[in-house]
């Protein structure tokens, strides 16, 4: 049975929107909070998918522990779903192959494919991104998201990567948290310990890194001034 | 033997790369895709490595390294390992793999120990490791904080121009800061309020409130005070404060020579009243520091103990502690009393060189009935607008309540 999806990703990269069209009994399961929009026909259900083992694996990752599951069962109709981030969203197929994500990337992946959360050990705990990656297998569509547009890399031998700006890696890929050389012993302890500039992911071996043109943090840093203040909360 | 979950890498594939179902035979790795293409690479050719995301991805390559074949599918390692010309390899990559592995787990170790040990020292060492960074840290950066704090400072009080009651402040701070340790320069200020209080910034701004002033009866006791704020200022107790709220991350951002946003941190601090309220042991400092001071300037050392006891007997009788803001900051009154009386036994006799000032007079200027400085102070306070003085009164008390 050929379980590949008709999409479209408009926009991009900056604010990139994902379109599915769905034929007649066909499904696509999304992040909840990514969906922007969706057809009468389109049946929507919240629920754990994967059993509840995955669905930690997955929370531990960055992802909730609800994926939604949009079905075509009224008739063919179209799915659209906005990432959370200004950025670009990627589409990768899965042929039997394996996929590592940063937490957060994921957006929506179709039949055939699953998602679990991989426990990094000290790398996760050095990378400051996060003790748990997520792994997509199968066969099938997966779609995820950057901040910024998206770049594919092939690493042919060794490779450095800031680790704010890792979105996905092929599994066949070997990566390590190092710190970048040629930096002093000072700043080689300090990014160490504390994270920030110098503190890359040494990739080597044979496969595709995705990377993404900017980070995050210092986007969150900028805006915080201006967020409306006096309201308690954070 | 097989079949094991993998995958391909080989040019011809769309993209490159495909999942495959392999089997392990004598002749060698096989690999068939869904779509149904098959790959094989003999044993006799089969380049292995180990490495993949989890390190335990097993790759076998032809020699032009064209295609290759992989698994890290349990069973793989071994189907590997039964074709004669492959076990001494796969034995030796497992080996170097667990060697690695050894000196990751060492690592993570060591830096988790670093972690706990730099918490620990953090905990027990912020003292030194705060003074260290003080210490390197040029005299600027006392002077710009203090600029700054006072410049974001309610001090509470319109300043005072009376040259009955300035001359003599300042005549007083001029003979300490000569046999005070450091070169700082002073700038005074007095400020009518009837608060008993006095303080100093990092760099050497000082602020006598009128309070102070008229409470005591003798000069000595408003040097001894200066001379204690003096000390807080020449021991850089401020900055030393700003380090110890920094904690950890920020001292070591000190050590390592990075002063942004310190003014920042300074100015915060100085809201919430830290930068003039002290820890015990800089109290003590300033006490010692204080009295060796007054000695040196040829002044009673025994003023601050005389004046200590004063604020106590007054404090006790009267029961409104709210004016007696320093006192506030000041805790431990009977012991300090003591241990400032023991220091001046231990000294010896002063070559007295008494300052030649009216005091009376300057606390005249400063009374209730003081027609002059109380006119000269009003005038001051329309000069700057005359809600926001009274706003900064209610607000600086308020905070000190708070402490
Ligand atoms: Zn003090």
């Amino acid at each position: 049975m050929d379980t590949s999806l008709d999409f479209e990703i408009s926009h991009r990269p900056d604010f990139a929107l994902l379109t599915i069209r769905l034929a007649q009994g066909q499904q696509v399961f999304g992040e909840p909070s990514a969906m922007a929009s969706m057809d009468t026909t389109i049946h929507l259900k919240a629920g754990l998918r994967g059993g509840l083992r995955r669905s930690l694996g997955r929370a531990f990752g960055g992802e909730s522990l609800i994926v939604n599951t949009f079905s075509a069962k009224g008739g063919p109709g179209e799915v659209t779903m906005a990432p959370g981030v200004a950025g670009d969203v990627t589409h990768y197929k899965l042929h039997g192959q394996r996929l590592m994500l940063q937490r957060g990337a994921f957006v929506a992946h179709g039949p055939g494919v699953d998602i679990t959360g991989k426990w990094q050990g000290a790398r996760g705990f050095f990378s400051g991104e996060g003790l748990v990656l997520l792994q997509a297998s199968g066969h099938g569509d997966l779609f995820f998201n950057s901040f910024g547009a998206i770049l594919e890399l092939d690493v042919a031998d060794g490779f450095f990567v800031d680790t704010g700006y890792v979105v996905a890696f092929e599994d066949t890929l070997d990566y390590r948290v190092t710190v970048l050389p040629g930096l002093g012993v000072g700043s080689k302890v300090k990014s160490f310990l504390f994270g920030g500039e110098g503190l890359v992911c040494r990739f080597s071996g044979q496969g595709k890194v995705w990377i993404q043109t900017r980070t995050i943090h210092p986007f969150l840093s900028w805006v915080h001034p201006y967020r409306p203040q006096g309201r308690g909360g954070s | 033997m097989g079949p094991f979950d993998g995958g391909v890498f080989d040019k011809r594939l769309q993209g490159g790369r495909a999942g495959a179902q392999l089997t392990v035979d004598a002749h060698g790795v096989h690999a068939s895709t869904t779509a149904g293409d098959t790959f094989d690479v003999p044993a006799r050719d089969c380049q292995l490595e180990l490495g993949g995301a989890s390190g335990r991805m097993w790759f076998c390559r032809t020699p032009d390294r064209q295609l290759t074949i992989y698994s890290e599918a349990r069973g793989f390692a071994e189907a590997l390992a039964s074709l004669p010309n492959l076990s001494q390899p796969v034995a030796e990559l497992r080996r170097h793999r667990r060697a690695e592995s050894r000196r990751g787990v060492l690592f993570l170790l060591a830096a988790l120990g670093m972690l706990i040990a730099l918490g620990i020292a953090g905990y027990f060492g912020l003292d030194y490791a705060g003074r260290a960074a003080i210490e390197a840290l040029p005299r600027e950066a006392d002077e710009r904080i203090g600029r700054l704090a006072i410049n974001s400072m309610d001090l509470g009080g319109p300043t005072v121009h009376d040259k009955t009651v300035t001359d003599a402040v300042n005549a007083i701070v001029a003979r300490l800061a000569e046999h005070a340790p450091g070169d700082f320069e002073y700038q005074v200020r007095v400020l009518d309020a009837e608060t008993v209080n006095a303080f100093a910034l990092p760099g050497g701004q000082i602020v006598v409130y009128t309070g102070l002033i008229a409470k005591a009866e003798a000069l000595d006791e408003v040097a001894g005070v200066l001379a204690h704020e003096i000390a807080h200022v020449t021991q850089r107790h401020g900055l030393q404060r700003i380090a110890q709220s920094l904690g950890v991350a920020g001292s070591l951002e000190l050590l390592l020579g990075d002063l942004g946003g310190l003014s920042a941190i300074a100015v915060e601090l100085m809201r919430a009243g830290a930068l003039t309220s002290y820890g015990r042991d800089q109290e003590r400092e300033a006490d010692e520091q204080g009295v060796l001071t007054m000695h040196a300037s040829g002044l009673d050392a025994d003023g601050i103990a005389r004046f200590f006891q004063k604020l106590q007997k007054e404090q006790d009788e009267m029961e409104i502690p709210e004016i007696f803001a320093w006192m506030s900051s000041h805790p431990d009154l009977d012991e300090r009393i003591a241990n400032v009386r023991a220091q001046i036994d231990s000294l010896g006799p002063v070559a007295e060189q008494p300052l030649e000032i009216d005091w009376d007079a300057v606390r005249r200027a400063v009374g209730p009935d003081a027609e002059a400085a109380g006119s000269a102070a009003e005038a001051d306070a329309t000069e700057k607008a005359p809600e926001q003085n009274a706003d900064s009164k209610a607000g600086s008390k308020a905070k000190r309540r708070k402490r």
